[in-house]
């Protein structure tokens, strides 16, 4: 009886296999899907490369929570709040784990190879001519210096990191580390420069594009990277490591060309000065007649249509373009979510950070210009005190409500990740053009303009001949005009110009007649991006390049260390300190997990 | 074959198992209680135990050894029956005071003597007082046995009983009917004040919507002193409160008389009265010897305790009753200076709040922070800021205010008007000087008479037609005004 059981079963298979057999030869299983793709199929046309792009940065959005946590809670501006988590905590203070989960490469490196496959894609269209050569120029440039960009990043964070230009399968294939040493930041550094020199393509996409359209509501136009600053911040990080004038001037040029973008437009990238009257402007203003209101405190302007603070909130209209150079946004419409509700809010979020005592200090420490009103009114601009807790507000104005600071629908959560804008790309023309010698140049825009820096009469007002005044007479890229007077008629490009300070309401002292003009600039610049860019995801990064810049960890060390004294933890002020004065634990550790 | 030889071989051993458990109640036995204490609720306890016959008895009395018997938990200190030997006999016989007796020593939820915060608690009892609770001790009666569990709570037993006692408010009354003045005034000073906890709704505005009562029931007449101090009858909460003997009452007061002048002799009298008894109590229970040597009472005075000089002393249930023969409160700390702020203004002459300006600066003097008041181009002449102060007592100020002008350096003038805008006589127009921040004596103004307490000042501005060429001298710079009250020699 059994063996006869064994003998069906021997035969069934064999009947089947032979079947399958058959079968196999006809690709009978072998069906087209119809509602997807295969990868064979993508990479058609021009709008399959729009897709792709437009795929790549709705990605690159995945790393903004990372990017602002990481550049700026281990830095000096931000700090934990009591809810905070471990992984936080350890952020925060320096004691990393491998298991962190922000401390966690692999979302730099997912994009990094969806790089990859889209250049080599791209490669591919273009040899099949499914492509014009321009339109391959521009969204190969594009793919490019955002990898750029991602790498630098990496690279800052992690010190040693793997460098990959070939696309691979998957993103753990960067495992195998046989196949791709690791670059030190230095290296990095300088083959960025060099490959993202070699993009055919460098400005921004012309408006007649088809990838500057309009998607879920939003215009498209500045979601891209812009290629010129990443170029500048290259050669400004390069500068850092070989004290070179020349890649700093370099890097003024690159800088320089985007200040010039709107041609002789007085406004565009401009830092412009406030509009007193209409209040029609993005500085740090008064309501009304701004002359006269300024000595009212409660007349600051702080609204989500005007002002400083609209900036990080406005609607994408002419006043937006003549700052922003470059964000992404969160809707509910599309993925992900935004990270930064549940960060900072404490209404409808977490509230896990904060911002740090040293930084509400710093900003406590200004004297506002005419009214010497002791603070910075970009502090009150940047947080709220909401329920008694400091509440980090640049990200949550689109969010909350304009003047209660209620979630105005606890489901939705809009936001923004700012990552390139004009004062910011001020304040690094002034770090490179100052290492080039133009401490003038540097002080005018930090500080309060170029044309009063400029002028041989600065009182004299605008009844007169100012032809051969308020301009630096010096060669590209440090050429400004700035003229403006009357007799005859001048409105030159720059005669807006308002200087960082200028345009946050803020007295300008002149440097210390006895200062090293070069360190003393550089070390207000540092001082005035702390004030003006708080949260954005910069800091960290200038406090690096400053202390790679000078040789002196101890810079940093103590910028950051700072942060734990101010806020009463001496203790942790010293461990920190000690501990960042090696160069060595500035970096993440690169693990996967 | 073999198959099922084998099926049925297990069979068999598992009718086997089943049977040997079946003959057995082994399940019965795990959940069996074996604790006798957990058998009895709190009454059966306390009824089984000989010692505590009396306080059972008074449990039935009550009615209480129904609540005991009920499936809430309850904690009880149970008095044993040498303790309750020397409870008056009287209480036997009334049944209401037997009651709050007996509820004196039940306490709902059950408290183990170590799950006490801190090894003592203020806990509260069922008859609405509270008392302290120590591991070895029930307010002043020592724990014979303690943590006996039932199973509805847990129950102590105390060597001596512990009576209840009145409240703070209680001791006054009693105070009261003992003749002393301070506690008369306390009770008797009262007004009417609406609460409609206890109103009843007769109809609706029609115009308005708010709610119709019927006359009489949306009002309460409320001690002033519980209403505007503290509520000492409230038992969750602990005070202490100072109550003078008479001449020490009378004494005081007559300090008061001179700066709460008004038309008639009885209400001067009522205003000394109650601010001489306002700053007599303190939050929390000062034992005598924990009393320091001064007290700061809600109003910010400070008030030396003499402790020779108490005479009585009364530990109520939520805190402490001393009755005093010294309570001398100097005069300096019952009135400090008066001091309004320049952005706090209550209104201006033509309601507009447009010309106002508020800002903070630092003091170069000092380097301290300060915000004040700064008025540009009302585009009136004499145009006003109003302040108010309140309750300010009778008696001549000397009157100063700060300005920081670093605006205008020009011919700026500005004055104070005291009652009325237009009262002149008081103060003359004053220059504010120029990038200067100055404190500045006006001179002295006396206020003769309390009326309602309220004192309105008036920050005025140049007498100048307001032209565009002017506005500078028509501006305003105000920190602070103070008022020093000068005190008779005394």
């Amino acid at each position: 009886m059994i063996m006869s059981a064994i003998k069906k079963t021997v035969f069934l298979f064999a009947a089947l296999g032979l079947v399958a057999g058959i079968a196999g030869c006809k690709k009978i299983f072998d069906v087209e899907p119809e509602q997807s793709l295969d990868k064979d199929q993508v990479y058609q046309n021009v709008y399959d490369a729009d897709a792709a792009v437009l795929g790549l940065y709705g990605k690159f959005l995945q790393l903004a929570k990372q990017y602002v946590v990481l550049n700026e809670l281990r830095a000096d501006l931000m700090d934990v709040t009591m809810n905070v988590d471990d992984a936080l905590k350890q952020i925060n203070e320096h004691n990393v784990t491998e298991d962190n989960p922000y401390a966690d490469p692999r979302p730099f490196y997912e994009i990094i190879l969806n790089c990859n496959d889209i250049l080599q894609n791209f490669d591919k269209m273009r040899a099949d001519k499914k492509f014009k050569e321009d339109e391959y120029r521009q969204r190969y440039s594009d793919v490019a210096a955002l990898r750029s960009w991602v790498y630098l990043q990496a690279g800052i964070l992690y010190g040693n990191i793997p460098y990959i230009t070939v696309p691979l399968e998957t993103v753990n294939d960067v495992k195998n580390e046989s196949n791709f040493p690791r670059l030190d930041l230095k290296t990095l550094i300088d083959t960025l420069v060099k490959s993202t020199e070699a993009i055919p393509f460098k400005d921004i996409y012309p408006a007649s594009a088809s990838l500057v359209t309009t998607v879920d509501g939003y215009n498209t136009a500045k979601f891209f990277i812009n290629k010129k600053c990443l170029l500048g911040d290259l050669y400004l990080w390069r500068s850092a490591y070989n004290g070179s004038a020349a890649d700093s001037r370099k890097a003024a040029e690159y800088y320089k060309d985007v200040m010039e973008t709107g041609g002789t437009n007085a406004d565009m990238y401009r830092v412009k000065y406030a509009e007193v009257t209409t209040n029609s402007d993005l500085a740090v203003g008064y309501w009304n007649d701004g002359r006269i209101t300024q000595y009212d405190e409660r007349r600051l302007v702080d609204v989500n249509y005007a002002g400083w603070r609209s900036m990080f909130c406005r609607t994408q209209d002419d006043l937006f373009n003549t700052e922003w150079l470059w964000m992404l946004y969160f809707d509910k419409g599309f993925q992900p979510k935004n990270p930064f509700i549940d960060l900072f809010s404490n209404r409808g979020g977490s509230y896990l950070l904060k911002p740090s005592a040293a930084a509400i200090l710093n900003w406590n420490s200004q004297v506002q210009s005419e009214n010497n009103f002791p603070y910075d009114a970009r502090g009150k601009l940047s947080y709220k005190t909401l329920d008694n807790q400091p509440v980090i507000t640049k990200y949550l104005y689109n969010y909350l409500t304009e003047d209660t600071y209620v979630p105005v629908n606890i489901l939705e959560k809009p936001g923004r990740w700012f990552l390139y804008r004009a004062a910011q790309l001020h304040l690094r023309y002034s770090e490179a053009a100052n290492r080039d010698g133009r401490h003038k140049i540097a002080y005018a825009l930090v500080h309060n303009g170029i044309k009063v820096n400029f002028d041989n009469n600065p009182s004299g007002g605008t009844a007169r001949d100012v032809g051969n005044t308020q301009q630096t007479f010096d060669g590209y890229p440090y050429n400004f005009d700035a003229r403006m007077g009357d007799y005859p008629s001048y409105r030159a490009p720059w005669h807006r110009n308002a200087g960082v300070r200028g345009r946050a309401h803020l007295i300008s002292d002149p440097l210390p007649a006895s200062a090293d003009s070069t360190l003393a600039i550089e070390d207000r610049i540092l001082n005035e991006s702390a004030l003006e860019l708080a949260f954005e995801g910069n800091r960290w990064q200038d406090l690096m390049r400053l202390s790679i810049r000078r040789n002196d960890p101890g810079l940093l060390a103590s910028r950051v260390a700072s942060k734990f004294d101010k806020a009463g933890n001496t203790g942790m002020a010293a461990t920190i300190k000690d501990k960042l004065k090696n160069m060595n634990n500035w970096f993440l550790p690169f693990k996967w997990k | 074959m073999l198959l099922t030889k084998n099926k049925l071989a297990a069979f068999a051993i598992f009718l086997w198992c089943t049977a040997q458990f079946s003959c057995t109640r082994k399940w019965e036995d795990h959940n069996k209680i074996n604790n006798e204490d957990l058998t009895q609720n709190l009454y059966e306890k306390i009824a089984g135990d000989p010692s505590l016959s009396k306080f059972t008895d008074y449990l039935q009395k009550t009615g209480y050894s129904d609540t005991l018997q009920s499936t809430r938990s309850f904690t009880v200190w149970a008095p044993t029956n040498d303790a309750l030997q020397n409870i008056d006999a009287a209480l036997g016989n009334d049944d209401k005071k037997l009651k709050l007796f007996v509820a004196h020593h039940i306490a709902h939820l059950s408290y183990y003597s170590d799950q006490l915060t801190g090894g003592s608690q203020r806990l509260p009892l069922i008859d609405g007082k509270y008392v302290i609770v120590k591991t070895s001790s029930f307010e002043d009666a020592p724990i014979n046995t303690k943590d006996q569990p039932a199973t509805n709570g847990v129950l102590h037993t105390i060597s001596a009983a512990a009576a209840p006692v009145g409240n703070c408010w209680d001791y006054i009354d009693s105070l009261k009917t003992g003749g002393n003045f301070m506690a008369t005034f306390l009770k008797n000073y009262v007004q009417y004040k609406r609460d409609t906890t206890n109103a009843i709704q007769i109809g609706i505005n029609p115009l308005t919507g708010a709610p119709i009562y019927q006359k009489g029931t949306d009002t309460v007449i409320r001690s002033v002193f519980i209403d505007q101090v503290y509520d000492i009858g409230n038992e969750a909460k602990e005070y202490t409160v100072f109550i003078m003997n008479n001449p020490t009452w009378n004494k005081e007061r007559a300090k008061l008389d001179t700066f709460y002048r008004t038309s008639s002799v009885d209400s001067t009298y009522n205003l000394a009265r109650i601010f001489t008894a306002k700053d007599m109590a303190v939050e929390g229970a000062l034992s005598p010897e924990q009393l320091p040597d001064s007290i700061l009472s809600k109003f910010g005075v400070w008030v030396p305790i003499n402790k020779s000089a108490i005479q009585a002393k009364y530990r109520t249930s939520n805190g402490y009753v001393y009755v005093m023969n010294d309570m001398n409160v100097a005069l300096r700390q019952r009135f400090p200076p008066l001091i309004i702020q320049g952005e706090s203004y209550v209104g201006t002459s033509n309601n507009s709040s447009s010309p106002i300006y508020l800002r903070s600066l630092i003091n170069p003097n000092d380097g301290q922070l300060f915000k004040d008041l700064y008025v540009y181009s009302p585009g009136v002449a004499k145009w006003n800021v109003r302040y108010r102060l309140y309750n300010v007592p009778t008696t001549k100020y000397r009157v100063y205010w700060a300005t920081y002008n670093n605006r205008w350096n020009n011919t700026l003038n500005q004055r104070l008007a005291m009652g009325t805008a237009d009262n002149t006589t008081s103060f003359p127009y004053r220059s504010i000087p120029y990038n200067v921040y100055k404190v500045d004596s006006l001179g002295e103004y006396p206020v003769t008479s309390f009326g309602n307490g309220n004192l309105d000042i008036f920050l005025v501005n140049a007498d100048l037609a307001p032209s565009s060429s002017n506005q500078s001298q028509t501006a305003m710079f105000l920190d602070y005004i103070r008022l020093e009250p000068v005190y008779k020699q005394n």
